[in-house]
């Protein structure tokens, strides 16, 4: 359904760059035709430069005519003027490649080039070369080969040493330059010529037509997302300009020469455990949050409840978290009798302190070294208060 | 286990005296005969396998790993009752959110009244997670173990008021305790550590990721600490500083005690050298520069024999990728791969990231370098390495849709993120709806109907809710598939996804609404109740002076629920919204297309209601339809009008027009 419709496009456009093309060999001729061979670089300048194409068409041959001045000046207004009138009409009425088909005679006056290169190379000037490419690429569009080979050989005639050879090589020459600047010269015109043209041409038919796929991915985004690294694209051209995987070349990845700055190790992997690095453990935890979701489900949720110790651990341990007295064993908690080694055998403290480690060797909520600190307070206590236990025995 | 079934076959004969199961009997003693005789043929050695050692959380992962996705689910943190059960990605991301703060306002209840919770607590070990976050220190008063300990709990600002504490007492804290110090609070830039407990503020805060700026607290704390040192700056404080720095893109800084320390002659290490590398874009002017930065710094590495690691690949990979168009990038990124293979370090998905964002530059040439990414690592099981991995898939598909165009290949990314637990490193919400974006809106622009909605029904909306633009790419896509038995599903899921007041959106579905009349009367009636609901849509937010910015009627939009009304025979219908035309001409912007006119014309006189018919002409004539006699004689010829009706006719159309008519 869109084929039709791209190729009318396509075709338009084509003839959009058929009359420009066309406008620009005759700005190339008047300009020519006016400033004589002197300023054919003038000319193969505005060719190549991208934009402002048209100020200087304008300027160019007014200023160049004026700085000529008297000799020609008369007659080849004229000229101009007639050249001029019937280009108008041509380009109006008859749109693609009018020069081509109507080589008048005036038109033929817009040949210079060749003849001035022609001329040029026969008068022995070599430094010409270096403008041979931008004029060559001028004279390819509208000049046909056979006057070019004619002129080459003429060259190579009016040369010293193998004629020949020579027409060979300026021949090589010749199509080594026209082949760069064609491809050169399409490259630039076509990105200078698209720009602002295709919006404008297609924006009012849109509405009419049914979209088809195509048009579908031509739009232009909705709205773009900010933030993302990349922009979007916003319009893409159809899925047939990209390459398809069967055309595509193979990359291989880790074929290319390398830097070759580093040393190969010789023992792979002996990594070097830095002394103390604590930034490598931030890393890492920052590594590990960076792919923590909201759990998927309640096993992913209990997960995540484990590594932050709201889980006990598997396998259940009902020693968890009581560290401190792992290596102590039972006994330890139970036979306390050895801390009272240094009471007095018998008597009310001996009776007290009897009660005191039997209520200790029941107490599990207590460490083994809290129940010596606590059988120790109580000596330090009952030697401080020695006298006053004493006399309140002697009382007794 | 013989005997055992012996016995029970025994007991089943004892019941059932019968002799089909004596048989059975027989049979199965003999065969267990014989399999005890290859039993013992076989069993000269038992091999008792090793005990293996189980993490904590083994178990539970192997349970979760057979727990499939469902797909009629709604996520897991959602509650379970359809009333609650979001859509649209606001309300996903208001649930989501509220719930955590519910868990917050716990948090900070916690917090701020402690007191209230002490002695009830049951827990014995204590669970420090659930404790108030308020720890009782041992050590007060200004003293290094005082500054150690309260870094244990990772509070650095407690700990840096400490600190100072001890200058002030002039107490001296030691070479080790000040580095550590000084790390904790270059690496979180002064502040405490983030709370990693709010997943959920995490998944949809990195959406507003921080760009390239600088946010190293200049004069804060760690400069402070830094410059406290004078002479006595370690090696340490020095690979520290210039790590903070770095992460937070303080560059010139950074970079300058890179120099200093140099001078001084301390031993750059792995950590600072890979530091430096991931600024040499910010260190010099120009691609070649930056490039020569960043070798001679290598090269720097190679004599102090360093080996790299792959920070330090991402680091050299990632300076390539931000070279614009530099035609050298390409062929220098390929040889750093080369490089990481010769140095037998494996590439993670940052690596291949930067690649692609090397070769595939929005206005550089088409490159089919995912294709060769994609070779290496398909079907493998990936875990993060790097933190740029998580952006690669994101990339991937974006690369998929707006570089290529490569419906095959975006199914091969999408292949891979489902494969195992390689989703995780899809990323967070924004880069997951990014992701999705893409795959979907290149399934619209290359597959057909059915093959969008096999996806589209599994992803959405529970996994993904689509975005306008997406919705809008379907709905073309359906319009250029003639598929338009969809489009009430389409409708429905946009009210889901609140969407029911996207301007654009609603001018596409009705425009493909009314663009032509199908022969499916019921599709068309099932289309004027859309049409006439998003008009009492429109009007509801219109009249609701609440609301900040209702869609607003344009002439397109009424003249297509016009059409789509009339195919629906819904005349009445049609009618009020002609109507409504009228009474809101000021603030409908344009008018009905001729089309529109003429259809309604045709159905007044289908209807036989010349006075309708009248008033549409006039509208017609007001607008300025060149078409108006013609349709004045159409209704002159079909209709009986009244006299009144004739004469104002007239006085629209001219009495010529009517007079064709009835000659």
């Amino acid at each position: 359904m869109s084929a039709p419709f791209t190729r009318c496009v396509l075709q338009s456009k084509f003839n959009l760059i058929d009359v420009i093309q066309a406008n620009r060999v005759f700005q190339a001729v008047v300009v020519n035709h006016t400033t004589r061979e002197r300023h054919v670089h003038a000319t193969t300048r505005a060719f190549s430069s991208k934009d402002g194409e048209d100020k200087k068409y304008s300027s160019d041959p007014s200023t160049n005519q004026e700085s000529k001045g008297k000799h020609d000046g008369k007659k080849s207004k004229s000229d101009l003027a007639d050249l001029l009138g019937s280009m108008k009409v041509t380009t109006n009425t008859d749109g693609t490649g009018a020069s081509e088909q109507k080589p008048s005679k005036k038109l033929k006056l817009a040949h210079p080039p060749p003849k001035t290169k022609a001329a040029r190379m026969e008068a022995g000037v070599f430094t010409e070369k270096k403008h041979e490419p931008s004029n060559l690429k001028d004279v390819k569009d509208w000049i046909l080969e056979p006057q070019l080979l004619s002129a080459v050989r003429k060259v190579a005639e009016s040369l010293p040493g193998d004629t020949q050879n020579t027409e060979s090589e300026l021949i090589t020459k010749l199509r080594d330059h026209s082949a760069a600047t064609a491809g050169a010269k399409s490259d630039v015109n076509l990105s200078s010529l698209f720009v602002g043209m295709k919006i404008d041409r297609e924006a009012p038919k849109r509405r009419s037509r049914q979209p088809s796929r195509d048009d579908v991915t031509d739009r232009p985004d909705a709205e773009r997302r900010p933030g993302f690294g990349r922009s979007l694209v916003p319009t893409r051209p159809t899925r047939k300009l990209y390459p398809k995987v069967e055309e595509r070349k193979e990359i291989d990845l880790f074929g290319a020469s390398p830097l070759n700055i580093f040393k190969v190790p010789e023992t792979p992997e002996e990594r070097v455990s830095e002394e103390w690095d604590i930034w490598e453990e931030y890393n890492n935890r920052a590594l590990k949050d960076a792919v923590t979701y909201s759990p998927a489900n309640a096993f992913v949720e209990q997960i995540q409840w484990t590594e932050c110790g709201k889980l006990w651990p598997f396998p259940i341990d009902n020693q968890i978290g009581l560290e401190e007295e792992e290596n102590v064993g039972f006994h330890e908690h139970v036979f306390l009798d050895h801390l009272l080694a240094d009471f007095p055998k018998r008597g009310p403290v001996r009776h007290f302190m009897e009660l005191v480690i039997n209520g200790l060797s029941k107490n599990p909520y207590m460490t083994v070294a809290e129940k010596r600190e606590h059988v120790d307070w109580f000596r330090r206590y009952f030697e401080a208060k020695e006298e006053v236990i004493h006399s309140a025995i002697e009382v007794a | 286990m013989a005997a055992s079934m012996c016995s029970k076959l025994k007991l089943a004969c004892k019941w059932k005296k019968s002799k089909p199961s004596l048989h059975i009997l027989r049979l199965c003693t003999q065969h267990l005969c014989s399999a005890n005789e290859e039993v013992a043929e076989h069993s000269q050695e038992i091999v008792i396998p090793d005990r293996i050692e189980r993490g904590p959380t083994d178990i539970l992962r192997a349970l979760a790993s057979t727990v499939a996705r469902d797909q009629t689910a709604a996520h897991y943190k959602y509650h379970d009752d359809p009333f609650f059960i979001p859509t649209s990605n606001i309300a996903k991301r208001s649930y989501a959110l509220s719930k955590e703060s519910g868990r917050k306002a716990a948090h900070w209840i916690s917090n701020q009244y402690p007191e209230l919770f002490e002695g009830i607590n049951p827990a014995d070990p204590q669970i420090p997670v659930l404790m108030p976050d308020n720890p009782k220190y041992k050590h007060e008063g200004a003293t290094e173990e005082a500054v150690l300990e309260r870094l244990d709990y990772g509070k650095p600002l407690v700990a840096y008021q400490t600190y100072q504490d001890c200058l002030a007492a002039g107490v001296k804290l030691s070479a080790d305790a000040r580095d550590r110090l000084l790390a904790i609070l270059c690496y979180y830039n002064s502040q405490d550590p983030p709370l990693t407990e709010f997943i959920e503020e995490n998944w949809y805060k990195r959406a507003r990721e921080r760009g390239v700026r600088k946010s190293w607290k200049d004069q804060g704390p760690a400069d402070q600490l830094f410059q406290d040192m004078g002479d006595e700056r370690t090696c340490t404080s020095y690979k520290l500083i210039i790590r903070g720095m770095v992460k937070y893109y303080q560059v010139e800084k950074a970079y300058a005690l890179f120099r200093e320390m140099q001078d001084k002659g301390f031993e750059v290490d792995l950590s600072t050298y890979n530091a430096i590398l991931s600024i040499a874009n910010f260190l010099r002017e120009g691609n070649e520069q930056k490039l020569q930065l960043a070798k001679d710094l290598m090269l720097q590495m190679e004599t102090q024999d360093i080996r790299p690691d792959l920070t330090t690949i991402n680091a050299v990979l990632e300076l390539l990728s931000k070279f614009g168009n530099w035609k050298l990038a390409r062929g220098q990124s390929l040889s750093v791969l080369a490089e990481m293979k010769r140095l037998g370090i494996e590439p993670s998905l940052g690596s291949y990231y930067f690649v692609l964002m090397t070769w595939c530059k929005d206005k550089g040439p088409i490159s089919t370098i995912l294709h060769d990414i994609m070779k290496h690592i398909d079907n493998k099981d990936l875990t993060i390495r790097h933190l740029s991995d998580l952006n690669f898939f994101v990339a991937a598909m974006d690369v998929c849709h707006s570089h290529l165009c490569d419906m095959r290949l975006a199914y091969r990314v999408h292949r891979l993120v489902h494969r195992g637990n390689n989703i995780l490193l899809l990323g967070d919400s924004f880069k997951q709806s990014t992701y999705y974006m893409h795959f979907f809106r290149l399934l619209c622009a290359t597959e057909s109907v059915e093959k969008l909605f096999e996806y589209y029904e599994d992803l959405v909306p529970n996994v993904y809710t689509p975005e306008p633009s997406v919705m809008m790419d379907v709905i073309r896509n359906l319009d250029a598939n003639s598929a338009l038995e969809h489009l009430p599903r389409v409708w429905s899921d946009m009210i889901m996804f609140d969407m029911t007041q996207r301007e654009m959106l609603l001018t596409e579905l009705l425009h493909v609404m009314g663009r032509e009349k199908l022969d499916d009367t019921q599709l068309m009636e099932r289309f004027g109740f859309i049409a006439w609901d998003i008009k009492t849509r429109i009007d509801a937010k219109l009249s609701d002076r609440t609301y900040k910015s209702p869609t607003q009627w344009t002439g397109e939009m009424v003249g297509d629920v016009i059409v789509v009304c009339l195919r629906a025979a819904m005349f009445e219908q049609a009618w009020e919204m002609l109507e409504a035309l009228e009474r809101q001409e000021h603030n409908i912007l344009g008018f009905p297309s001729e089309r529109v006119m003429q259809e309604l014309v045709e159905a007044c006189i289908e209807h036989a209601d010349s006075r309708r018919a009248v008033k549409c002409i006039t509208v017609s004539s007001e607008i300025g339809y060149p078409e108006t006699p013609n349709f004045a004689r159409q209704v002159a010829c079909k209709l009986k009008l009244t006299d009144s009706e004739r004469a104002q006719m007239i006085d629209i159309v001219g009495s010529d027009a009517l007079e064709s008519a009835s000659v």
